[in-house]
């Protein structure tokens, strides 16, 4: 791939990449800065990139990287663990197992609840929200979201699970 | 509303439209921040470029510097043109490197009127009071070897040299024999024995127990003689 396009291509991911930075957390005032370290980051290694259609896992590892940099620069991992901790009111460090014949993600919701779960997603405490949409809106796994929140993989679950479960018994209408 | 939108679907659309909602605008496009960061390279890439020829040029300077501690090293007592001048305490002008306690240290003095300043530091030093029509004096080196002291006068001439080497206490006056000699002449200094080596003739004179003076030279035999005795 020309070196011309494949900046073009970058270029092009630019939203991608603040998208991303934006649901992992990354404040406002910080995220034009971010997303041109991970544009520079990502500039550099560009003739590393063999295959164009791979740019967006390639820069969602590079991502991923920068993130984990920067909840650790600003020292919000502990702060991220601690208010987990204080919403569930105890240790959260053993996997919980909520599956059944279907996954929590994959019930459907009926039309009229429509609203009522979309306020509810909306009103989840930040961290619990985060870790939802990170797995489901972004694709991260749970292990990729662990160890850039610097948390423990099995809590990481424990979050997901236990908050999709609050909001399926909000919406009681399973099929 | 669609009926059959999962739990997923939901969540999905909730974050589009929260991602759409609160992601604030950049003060510069795309094109503006890589356009940035190509330039911002460039200038890494300049500076780097900076470093490597700043570092090259220290490297050059201590190589320079190395070649001529080095070179002080190997070439005191052969250096004519004494760089650095050192007045000590007395008054002597060493050039060079000065005493010391290794073969090689030694002095050279180029000036004539700095010869009474050695003289005064070694008594036993003859100095060559009289120098041939058509000589100059070039230098006189004075250097430290086998526990004893030997003083080399360089006369320049217009073709050739005169070299006087003064043994002063030297311990080698032992092994000194002179048996191959062409010709003696009495002075009033001593004995002076003189042989042929190519054009020149070497002269060598026992002055008393410690001294030995060889004069190397193409001068006659009586230049010779009154140069030899007109050293004090």
């Amino acid at each position: 791939v020309e070196k011309e396009q494949l900046e073009k291509l970058l270029c092009s991911k630019v939203t991608f990449i603040k998208k991303q930075l934006w649901i992992f957390g990354v404040a406002d005032d910080d995220l034009e800065g971010m997303t041109s370290d991970v544009l520079e980051e990502a500039y550099k290694e560009l003739r590393k990139l063999r295959e164009a259609e791979k740019i967006d896992g390639w820069l969602r590892t590079i991502i991923m990287r920068r993130v984990s940099k920067y909840i650790d620069k600003k020292s919000s991992r502990r702060e991220v663990s601690n208010i987990l901790k204080d919403e569930f009111g105890e240790e959260i460090d053993i996997y919980e197992i909520y599956a059944s014949s279907k996954s929590a993600e994959e019930i459907f919701i009926k039309a009229q609840q429509d609203e009522e779960i979309r306020k509810l997603v909306a009103a989840l405490p930040t961290s619990k929200r985060r870790i939802v949409q990170l797995h489901i809106w972004g694709d991260y796994t749970f292990t990729e979201i662990a160890k850039v929140m610097n948390l423990n993989d099995n809590t990481v679950k424990t979050v997901y699970y236990r908050t999709l479960n609050q909001l399926r018994k909000e919406a009681p209408n399973e099929r | 509303m669609n009926d059959n939108k999962t739990l997923k679907d939901i969540i999905i659309e909730e974050t589009e439209k929260e991602i759409e909602a609160n992601l604030p605008e950049f003060s510069a496009t795309p094109e503006e921040m890589l356009a940035k960061i190509k330039a911002k390279e460039k200038a890494s890439k300049k500076r780097c470029l900076g470093y490597i020829v700043v570092a090259a040029v220290l490297i050059l300077a201590f190589v320079a510097i190395g070649m001529k501690y080095s070179d002080s090293l190997f070439t005191v007592d052969a250096d004519k043109n004494g760089k650095e001048e050192i007045v000590t305490d007395d008054g002597v002008i060493i050039e060079d490197e000065g005493w010391g306690s290794s073969s090689e240290d030694g002095i050279v003095i180029t000036d004539w009127d700095e010869i009474p300043i050695a003289k005064s530091h070694v008594e036993e030093l003859l100095v060559p009071e009289y120098i041939p029509e058509g000589y100059e004096f070039d230098e006189l080196t004075i250097e430290n070897l086998d526990g004893g002291l030997t003083c080399n006068f360089l006369i320049e001439g217009e073709t050739n040299n005169i070299e006087i080497r003064e043994h002063i206490n030297s311990e080698n006056l032992q092994s000194l024999v002179i048996n191959d000699y062409e010709e003696k002449i009495e002075c009033e200094k001593g004995e002076i024995y003189i042989r042929k080596y190519n054009q020149y003739k070497i002269a060598t004179i026992y002055i008393n127990d410690g001294i030995t003076i060889e004069v190397d030279s193409n001068l006659s035999k009586k230049e010779i003689e009154k140069l030899v005795e007109n050293m004090d």
